[in-house]
């Protein structure tokens, strides 16, 4: 492969990768072997793609299905979250309370919530991303955002 | 509330890999992946190209009958996180696949054996209704200035009826060693709305191997060919598929030295 095409795919999907297996996984202990399993997917496979937007696509549903397999995986012992390890810029204030509350959240809950109020994608397409109904993603946001505004607000709701 | 939105979307920004880490991860890739030629990355967003390399895969494998409430298409599927660009790794990769296979590292046309994978392959009727599954092996195929050549290997018993009608349709068939192979040669036109010509639309109900996709997407007429060979040994279906006009002699000579492989 050109050095070229291998600078797009890392500068292009590199950081979406890590945010979406750190999102699933709740690490990043193994961000760096994801992204590269997921590039030499794309690299190898014979899928061929209609716009940008279709390709961002397919990265993103490999992704959760490489996040999956590493579920699944007996190696996979790492629950931590957000670690800080070398390879990865750690999280900077502001926000890191609100983004330890997302990663508390259920996986299809922190997901969605991802993939929507981050990615930007609609109810339907992270629907196809992740493989669910509509009407269950949109369950997820709203639940998502009902047990944020709970932990995030919920002195409030007590009135302290 | 908003607000908090706005925070965490600023910490995930700060979610990056390092400039090393991304070096790194460069500098892996372009190594791996340097069997994929630049007319593959160059064809990732055409459309027309896919359809037909999904048809090829398909003819090969065996589809002709269009009758509902039978199993007249063979899905396969890569199977995840399979795959190694080791030969040696072959055994191990029968074994996954419960098949006893014949293959060679590399033809003497040129072809030079890239990777191999475990697949699941799965026959379906017209309306996708599940038949079977079962484990199959496909092995690819590269030669410098040619298109690549898959070849999958799928148990008889999953698609046996398929599999004698796809035959039945061969273009040519060659008796090499004691084996039939069969040949077929299929010519894809892709044209813009109501361009067919009369003749075209009279092939199209003829020519089992003349196969025509019209649509707004398609802005000017191109003719694609895909050509592949299939056979059996000891239950295995061996499907050879490319995306070009490959010549009978051409791809017979490579079946060949399969059947001759490790003999």
């Amino acid at each position: 492969m050109e050095d070229r095409e291998a600078r797009r795919l890392i500068e292009t999907y590199a950081d979406m990768i890590l945010r979406i297996s750190t999102h699933y996984l709740k690490s990043s202990f193994d961000a760096e072997d994801i992204c590269q399993t997921v590039l030499i997917k794309y690299i190898t496979s014979k899928v061929e793609f209609d716009s940008p937007t279709h390709e961002k696509a397919w990265i993103a549903r490999t992704t959760i299905n490489c996040c999956k397999d590493e579920l699944k995986s007996a190696f996979f012992r790492k629950t931590t979250i957000l670690e800080d390890i070398e390879v990865i810029k750690s999280y900077a204030e502001p926000g890191l309370g609100v983004t330890e509350e997302v990663m508390k959240l259920p996986r299809n809950y922190r997901m969605s919530i991802f993939l929507y109020y981050y990615e930007g994608y609609s109810v339907k397409e992270i629907a196809d991303i992740l493989g669910k109904k509509e009407t269950a993603v949109m369950a997820y946001l709203s639940r998502g955002r009902k047990k944020l505004r709970f932990a995030l607000e919920g002195d409030q709701y007590y009135g302290k | 509330m908003e607000n908090r939105i706005e925070q965490y979307c600023k910490a995930t920004d700060n979610l990056s890999f390092t400039k090393e880490a991304k070096e790194r991860m460069i500098e892996n890739i372009s190594k791996i992946s340097t069997f994929e030629t630049a007319g593959t990355r160059k064809k990732r967003f055409s459309i027309r190209k896919t359809v037909v390399l999904i048809a090829a895969c398909v003819l090969v494998i065996g589809t002709v009958a269009l009758a509902t409430g039978k199993a007249n298409k063979l899905s396969v599927s890569n199977r995840a996180n399979s795959g190694t660009r080791d030969f040696e790794q072959l055994s191990r990769y029968e074994k996954e696949a419960r098949m006893d296979i014949k293959a060679v590292e590399s033809f003497s046309n040129g072809y030079i054996f890239q990777y191999m994978s475990t697949m699941d392959a799965t026959s379906l009727d017209d309306i996708g209704n599940k038949y079977a599954s079962a484990p199959a092996i496909k092995m690819h195929y590269t030669c410098k200035g040619k298109e690549d050549v898959d070849i999958i290997m799928t148990p008889l018993s999953l698609n046996r009826e398929m599999y004698a009608e796809s035959i039945a349709d061969a273009t040519q068939t060659k008796e090499i060693h004691g084996t039939e192979v069969y040949y077929s040669l299929e010519e894809w036109l892709y044209a813009p709305l109501d361009s067919l010509t009369d003749e075209e639309k009279a092939r199209e109900k003829t020519d089992s191997h003349f196969h025509v996709k019209t649509g707004s997407a398609y802005d000017k007429r191109t003719t694609y060919f895909s050509a592949g060979a299939y056979f059996d040994i000891d239950d295995v279906i061996y499907s050879l598929a490319t995306q070009t006009d490959m010549s009978a002699d051409e791809i017979f000579a490579m079946a060949e030295e399969i059947l001759t492989s490790g003999q």
